[in-house]
């Protein structure tokens, strides 16, 4: 059967665009080698039964001028064509108007060679009649039933809509929750057929419509009830089916269909599991059951499951229960009615579906609230005011810095870690928007102008508090504020044993939640009642390790630090899943940064630390997002990263951490418009995070967006003035514009030592730009006199920045020098750290100062071989810049050095030397390692173009 | 995969399998390259020592044997051999490596490709071309065999309405008059072109994976590759 499905505005296809595909109307950018159109082409290869997948139309096949059945005309288009929505080898769909009823109508006509069999007639107009008393939302109804000049045809509830097999491929897999969205539709259409005695025969995507209205409701339609079963007798002998071999219909079909030959009796039970087989390709995109014959799907059918397609899923086991209790090969094994089905189903749906719950909660409270009202009107009236929901805006709330009351002074990592646990719990719930403790940690305590700080960080109302901790007794004192005018709507004071200090901070939160009218699903409560461990010094161990991650930067210094401490809280108590997750934050993260030595080791412990809260607590949004953040960190994994990313964002809303991940996942990716939206989500719930901020930035740099890229810095700079790493990228985007003297107003002020990298890079890099080296040769000797052996191959990276000023300085042998010291440091590192493609970059420019072209040319092949652009479209370009740089200086290379130039311009990236900006025509002009191009046409013809995008 | 056939048959009909295997990756393995900034003449050299690399190492018969596709493997390989073979894809260029590919007839079409798609990253372009490559010749198999049957012409005749192109398809009445059949037969031939091509498009992309449980998978990734 073919679907009638339509592609809205695109019916009217007589005049092709120029360079356009006649079928399909695509530009015609993919063609064969006599002009085929590639996409109509690849499109051939799916489930459609006998037609062109996804035309937008199909064009006309018959004679101009109006078509007539019965009072239906099917409608033209502006070609003068009858206009089909869909057509397969027995029948055609047209869009027909009914002229009595004045309604547009899906008209499908059967071929008259089908239709010339009386026997075939008869059963046709049978299942016609039983299929038109179907009467259901979900159910596209036939309507009438007509015959003339020998052809039947039968006019059919038009749906405007595309298939689910459309949708699909044209979106990938769905959600968990709205493939059972759609299914329990379908399975309540399965239902009513049930009664009226139909079995459809034919369930597969493309005979489910997806509609969706204004308010983007999905309904499904099952369309072509009754039909599948006489066109099924028609076809199954015939050449047609045999020959598709296992395409369309045979993924679906149930074992009992292809016993045929009347065989086994098919009832709904068959429908039931091609409903099964649509679920599974709803979630995976592909059919469990695939073979190149219809004996090789059939023999599969009675086999095991292919359950690793679902393995990257993570689908809960009652889904995973229900696919197999839809999929059994015996009939018997199955639901035994599409009653039985829907209350499985709808049990899942409810389920896994959390919006379906909170649906719930709301009709169930709107009605209440009728019912007050009608009961009381005063009452009703006070109820609304009492009940009156807060706006968004209203149900806003920052947390500032908790007071630390104690007499020690060492006891403020305690003070911080209950205004964290506080904020984290109200962070999860969803009907609350709660700014990030980044933002507010700037904060003093007890602020006097607490209205214009809600203000900064766009909030309705204001938490503040105080902890006092002696020994094992704790006194915790909260109040909240609401900004506009000052007042108190709630304070109290807590005074507990160390033991009991988790139900303080839930009871803060669930009377704050109360206090903003915020709702709270089942699951939220449950979450912030949550008590993460029974033993204290675990507790206290994990608040001073939290405390360490929440610096400002993830120094070398703090990141030991924070490993130690919440090493040991799950020393201390091993079912710690939330130490767990930080444990795998702190090392995923200082694996990423560098702040720990990116060892193998590290990255396992990362691993195992997600693995093992994972299985202690398998809901826990803080453990999902470990494992995401996991996946990007250490094995840039991307697609498994945004997955449980996105998981964990369902879980923990108002986690800044969480689409700051994201946008910087969708930016090693590529997705450089995506990853924008995520920093522009976090920046909401984060709006004073100068990491964040600058992270931003960053990115704008890589796109060439410099005035954007400094609006930000200026933010940035506005919270924290003198911030030496931004004051460092605004001299770095400087350098980009080709404005050398703007870069050294910024950059002279700064006294840097080896511990600021990049900036001092920047130093260097600017002094070869002006060729006045002198002054950071001086500087580097005295750095490198006294070297931090903590800064590992950095030093030896530092050494062959040397060599580079002092080889601009004209002196040759001290710049030889410098990078034989530089190579024989650098190398002893590439053991340990063979992946490290910044130190594969640092030798490779190192052996090409030296003039040992090819080790230079196979450590830059190596990196680029290891970090393809596709992998990571930030940092990923790196080697390639490499590249080009040593390619300059070998003469038969030059070509290709300039073809490399010529992509690096065309491409945002985060370029190797004195990391950040990518090469501009300006730099190009500027940067003395370029200059044995200078002649070159195709090189000139780069450096005057304007500053690429 | 395609080489299945090596083990079996005679030398002669294994090396004739194997230059069709050439024949048939050479554009995406060439346009990567050409992405990756090696001038053509390089790019030439390394597609044609890439292959004779593979044909010694006998990596091919390995890669059948893999699980996997052919697809990944090859660039992979390609990759591996770039980093590897350096200086032996110098000596290459130095000593005129073997052709084992004859590539100068499609090279304009290679290039013109490549231009077509600067914008791409350099793997973006190899998949896009690997995906123009698998479905062309699909449908090239599919011609050569209705000229085997001596259906040439009755192909030209239902092509527009198939493969689309530029050309407005013709009004099916018209059609089916010149053939001189009724209508209704011309759309059954029309359905039965689309899925005898939809198996030589099948057939072709299971040549590429070992497990023939991947060929949806594969298509549907070839798809979204020439949707974009």
């Amino acid at each position: 059967m073919d679907g009638n499905n339509i592609d809205r505005g695109s019916l009217n296809t007589e005049l092709q665009p120029a360079g356009t595909c006649a079928i399909c109307g695509r530009p015609l950018t993919q063609c064969g080698p006599n002009g085929e159109c590639l996409r109509c082409l690849v499109s051939l290869g799916f489930l459609a039964d006998g037609e062109e997948a996804e035309r937008p139309a199909a064009r006309g096949r018959l004679t101009p001028g109006p078509l007539r059945y019965a009072h239906f005309e099917v409608e033209t288009g502006a070609d003068g064509f009858p206009v089909e929505l869909g057509a397969g080898a027995m029948a055609i769909t047209y869009r027909a108007r009914d002229t009595v009823l004045n309604s547009t109508v899906a008209l499908k006509v059967i071929d008259r060679s089908a239709a010339q069999n009386p026997g075939a007639r008869s059963r046709f107009l049978r299942e016609a009649r039983a299929a038109a008393n179907i009467h259901h939302p979900n159910v596209a109804q036939v309507t009438f039933y007509g015959e003339q000049d020998s052809e039947c045809f039968y006019a059919m509830e038009l749906v405007e809509g595309e298939t689910l097999e459309a949708r699909v491929r044209r979106d990938g897999p769905m959600p968990l929750a709205v493939a059972l969205e759609i299914i329990e539709q379908a399975t309540r259409a399965l239902a009513v057929a049930e009664v009226c005695g139909v079995v459809h025969r034919d369930i597969k995507p493309s005979n489910l419509m997806l509609e969706s209205d204004a308010s983007e409701t999905l309904t499904v339609k099952v369309i072509d009830y009754g039909v599948a079963k006489v066109m099924g007798r028609q076809a199954e002998p015939g050449a047609e089916q045999t020959q598709a071999g296992f395409i369309g219909t045979p993924a679906f079909a149930s074992p009992e269909q292809f016993a045929g030959g009347g065989q086994l009796p098919i009832d709904t039970r068959s429908d039931i599991y091609s409903l099964g087989v649509t679920l599974w390709y709803l979630l995976t995109s592909r059919t469990p059951f695939v073979g190149r014959t219809m004996e090789e799907i059939r023999a599969r059918q009675t086999s095991e499951l292919p359950f690793e397609q679902l393995r990257s899923l993570h689908l809960p086991g009652q889904i995973i229960t229900l696919l197999k209790s839809m999929l059994a090969p015996d009939p018997k094994d199955r639901p035994q009615t599409a009653r039985e089905l829907l209350s499985a189903v709808h049990s899942c749906y409810a389920r896994f579906n959390p919006e379906a719950r909170s649906r719930r909660r709301r009709v169930a409270l709107a009605g209440a609230a009728v019912a007050l009202v009608i009961g009381a009107i005063a009452l009703g009236t006070w109820l609304y005011q009492r009940t009156r929901p807060f706006t968004p805006m209203e149900r806003s709330i920052a947390v500032l810095p908790f007071e630390n009351l104690s007499s020690e002074k060492e006891n403020a990592y305690f003070a911080e870690g209950i205004q964290d646990e506080i904020l984290t719990r109200l962070s999860k719930i969803a009907d609350l928007k709660v700014i990030s403790r980044t933002s507010t940690q700037h904060y003093k305590s007890a602020p006097e102008n607490l209205r214009e700080i809600a203000k900064q960080l766009g909030v309705a109302h204001v938490l503040e508090g105080s902890v006092q901790k002696n020994a094992d007794a704790v006194r915790v004192n909260v109040q909240l504020i609401k900004a506009a005018n000052d007042s108190h709507l709630w304070s109290d004071t807590f005074d507990r044993k160390l033991t009991d200090i988790f139900s303080v901070e839930s009871e803060v939160a669930k009377a704050i939640a109360d206090q903003l009218r915020a709702k709270l699903s089942g699951q939220e409560e449950q979450v912030i009642a949550a008590k993460p461990t029974d033993n204290p010094q675990a507790y206290d161990a994990y608040l001073r390790g939290l405390a360490y991650t929440l610096k400002t930067a993830f120094t070398p210094a703090n990141s030991v630090a924070a490993q130690k401490y919440v090493k040991e809280a799950v020393r201390l108590d091993p079912k710690f899943a939330l130490a767990w997750t930080l444990l795998s934050y702190v090392d995923a993260s200082g694996y990423l940064t560098q702040s720990l030595q990116p060892t193998v080791a590290l990255r396992e412990e990362a691993r195992q630390a997600a693995e093992t809260a994972l299985t202690l607590q398998p809901n826990l949004g803080e453990a999902v997002f470990a494992k995401g953040f996991y996946h990007y960190a250490c094995l840039k994994n991307y697609g498994t990263a945004v997955s449980y990313l996105e998981q964990a964002y369902q879980l923990l809303p108002n986690n800044s951490r969480i689409p700051q991940s994201l946008a910087y996942v969708e930016r090693r990716r590529g997705n450089w418009e995506k990853s924008e939206a995520y920093f522009n989500e976090a920046e909401k719930l984060d709006p004073r995070d100068v990491n964040l901020l600058s992270q931003h930035a960053r990115s704008c740099v890589c796109l060439r967006r410099f005035p954007e890229a400094l609006a930000k810095l200026e933010q940035i700079l506005n919270i924290t003035p003198d911030d030496i790493d931004t004051l460092v990228l605004k001299a770095r985007i400087a350098q980009a514009e080709g404005d050398l003297p703007r870069a050294s107003a910024l950059l002279t002020p700064l006294r840097l030592g080896a511990d600021y990298a990049n900036a001092l890079e920047t130093q260097v890099y600017q002094a070869i730009l002006e060729s006045r080296p002198a002054p950071v040769i001086a500087r580097l000797k005295e750095i490198l006199a006294k070297p931090d052996q903590a800064l590992g191959y950095y030093n030896g990276e530092l050494r062959f920045w040397l060599g580079w000023a002092q080889e601009v300085a004209g002196d040759q042998s001290a710049a030889r020098e410098s990078w034989s010291q530089a190579r024989s440091e650098l190398e002893p590192f590439l053991k340990e750290q063979p992946e490290n493609f910044v130190l594969l970059g640092d030798l490779a420019l190192t052996s090409m100062s030296l003039g040992d072209n090819g080790a230079a040319l196979s450590l830059a092949e190596r990196a680029i071989a290891l970090f393809p652009t596709d992998k990571d479209a930030l940092t990923g370009p790196r080697p390639l810049d490499v590249l080009a740089r040593v390619a300059a200086r070998i003469p038969q290379l030059q070509d290709r050095s300039i073809s490399t130039l010529e992509k690096l311009l065309s491409i945002p990236y985060e370029a190797p030397l004195a990391a950040n900006p990518p090469l501009t025509p300006a730099l190009l002009r500027l940067d003395p390692m370029f200059e044995p191009l200078r002649k070159d046409p195709r090189f000139q013809k780069l450096v005057a173009s304007s500053a690429p995008k | 995969m395609v080489l299945r056939a090596r083990e079996t048959e005679s030398e002669e009909s294994a090396r004739k399998a194997l230059s069709g295997f050439c024949e048939a990756y050479w554009p995406p393995l060439y346009s990567f390259l050409r992405h990756r900034g090696f001038p053509s003449a390089d790019a030439q050299d390394l597609v044609q020592g890439f292959f004779a690399h593979l044909l010694e190492q006998n990596t091919l018969t390995r890669a059948d044997q893999q699980k996997g596709r052919l697809r990944t493997f090859l660039l992979g390989s390609l990759q591996n051999f770039l980093f590897d073979e350096y200086d032996r894809a110098r000596a290459l260029k130095r000593g005129g490596g073997r052709q084992i590919v004859s590539i100068e007839e499609h090279l304009p079409d290679a290039e013109a490709a490549m231009l077509a798609t600067s914008h791409l990253s350099d793997a973006a372009c190899y998949d896009l071309v690997w995906a123009s490559t698998i479905v062309s010749r699909a449908w090239r198999n599919l011609q050569n065999a209705f000229v085997a049957e001596g259906k040439a012409e009755w192909l030209e005749e239902l092509r527009p309405f198939v493969a689309g192109g530029s050309v407005k398809p013709p009004d099916q009445e018209e059609a089916a008059a010149r053939l001189g059949v009724p209508i209704a037969t011309l759309r059954t031939w029309l359905s039965r072109l689309r899925q005898r091509y939809r198996e030589s498009l099948r057939m072709e992309v299971a040549s590429t994976v070992s497990d023939p449980g991947d060929v949806d998978q594969e298509l549907h990734h070839l798809y979204q590759i020439l949707m974009r």
